[in-house]
């Protein structure tokens, strides 16, 4: 099963408490800069969920990359939900 | 009608000092390693400070605080779906005071003895969500449905390229389905969310000055007078995240103003005289135990306006009163938050009765 390196890259608004990002049943939580690396297996579609806490209004920018190229959709802005408490989004990558 | 500001909580600035992200690394594949992983052990936020709102007969708060993350463990559904709960810790400093003199009219519902003046508060909260991983195939399906609408939606439009455009839109993640799905919001959120609970405790002190008349002698007077408040409370953020409750218990050791009247010198020849109408007698002290419900809800868009509502219960044990505070959000900052509307407010000893606009107060969950 070949896979394929994917980094996503995860720029929260200061407000924003919690981030993870998820694929399938398995989460992540960024690094010090705010990068996440997931191995997938390749000529796939996968579908990334990212789980931001905090007020609404706050901003998430995400970008995933497969050897420093964006995937499609990517990067993408998020914003939490008015008048919610976090938000749950996901965004599918083909591989 | 009356018109009051109430500017506690929306933002002026926000400093934030080490704002660091989020400080733990993945580690191997998700496809090859059973387990979760990623587990955080200490601090992720710094020590933010905001200067809050202000309105001209407002209120200017100065806060600092802090959110670090306590746990993440592994969270399994009364269903058997895998998730995680995230575990977090939150202190919160304040300190905050009415701008201007004008008529205060903030503690006709909500009851606070402390409202009309300078206050400084520290609170501790703690907070526990719980998140499943999605469901692939229901997540699917809602997909395949939210493009049985879009099409039927382009169809309507008699729009020649709706394949395209669905295929676009679809490309959107889940804006797709919150956009074309009919309740797809509510259905994404539940489906991840299962709930979050915060609980804490909040210590405050309030510092204000009351004016009145002596009866006999009609000479205005003032004290300062300082007032204790200790509460604890527990908030439920229902799944859907735009839903909480609260209860809240409060012990008040505090003053208020003696009852107005109006006061007219002797006036034995009938002459033009000036008379007074206020406060009469020294401050009145004001303790006891109160209980508090609130409700926030975030309504949605009602012709085109996002609206969202915060009705507030308090009951005063000691003197038996009840007041009822509802603020209904109808001014949009252009930021996706709500930050102004009116509110009405009531208490049940005086009936008195207020409606007004409001200013500077940002819509949230206590859990946010």
């Amino acid at each position: 099963m070949a896979l394929t390196t994917v980094i996503v890259n995860v720029k929260p608004d200061d407000s924003i408490t919690y981030v993870d990002l998820s694929v399938r049943n398995e989460y992540r939580r960024p690094d010090g800069n705010g990068n996440v690396t997931f191995q997938l297996q390749t000529g796939k579609r996968h579908r990334l969920w990212i789980h931001a806490t905090g007020p609404g209004g706050a901003n998430c920018e995400i970008d995933a990359q497969v050897n420093g190229t964006s995937l499609d959709g990517f990067p993408t802005k998020r914003m939490i939900d008015q008048g919610a408490s976090g938000s749950d989004w996901f965004q599918e990558m083909q591989l | 009608m009356k018109r009051f500001l109430h500017a506690a909580s929306a933002f002026a600035g926000l400093i934030a000092l080490p704002a660091t992200a989020d400080a733990q690394q993945g580690e191997g594949p998700p496809v090859e390693t059973p387990g979760v992983s990623g587990r955080a052990d200490q601090s992720d936020k710094g020590i933010s400070v905001e200067f809050l709102a202000i309105g001209s007969d407002g209120v200017a708060t100065l806060a600092l605080q802090n959110t670090n993350l306590l746990d993440v463990d592994d969270y399994e559904s009364t269903d058997r779906r895998k998730g995680r709960e995230v575990k977090k810790f939150n202190w919160r400093v304040a300190a905050s005071a009415p701008i201007g003199d004008g008529d205060d009219f903030t503690d006709i519902g909500t009851l606070d003895s402390l409202a009309s003046g300078f206050k400084f508060e520290v609170n501790f909260s703690k907070s526990s969500s719980k998140l499943l991983f999605a469901d692939d195939d229901k997540v699917n399906e809602w997909v395949a449905e939210a493009q049985t609408y879009c099409l039927k939606s382009r169809a309507a439009q008699r729009s020649t390229n709706a394949a395209t455009f669905c295929a676009n839109e679809r490309a959107l993640g889940d804006v797709f389905v919150r956009r074309y799905l009919p309740g797809g919001a509510a259905k994404l959120n539940s489906h991840i969310h299962q709930g979050t609970l915060k609980y804490g405790a909040t210590a405050s002190v309030g510092y204000d000055e009351f004016s009145y008349r002596d009866a006999a002698t009609l000479l205005e007077s003032s004290e300062n007078k300082i007032s204790f408040e200790g509460s604890a409370y527990a908030t439920w953020l229902f799944p859907s995240s735009f839903t909480s409750i609260t209860g809240q218990v409060k012990y008040q050791y505090g003053y208020k103003p003696g009852d107005s009247q109006i006061l007219c010198p002797p006036n034995p020849t009938n002459i033009v005289i000036q008379c007074f109408n206020d406060p009469v007698g020294a401050p009145m002290k004001n303790k006891g135990f109160q209980f508090v419900a609130d409700m926030r809800h975030y309504i949605g868009s009602v012709f085109g306006t996002p609206m969202a509502i915060s009705p507030q219960l308090t009951y005063d044990v000691s003197d038996d009163v009840v007041g009822i505070d509802v603020p209904l959000y109808l001014v949009s900052d252009g930021e996706g938050g709500l930050t102004g509307g009116v509110r009405a407010g009531w208490r049940s000893d005086t009936d008195k009765f207020v409606v007004g606009i409001f200013v500077g107060t940002r819509f949230g969950h206590k859990t946010d």
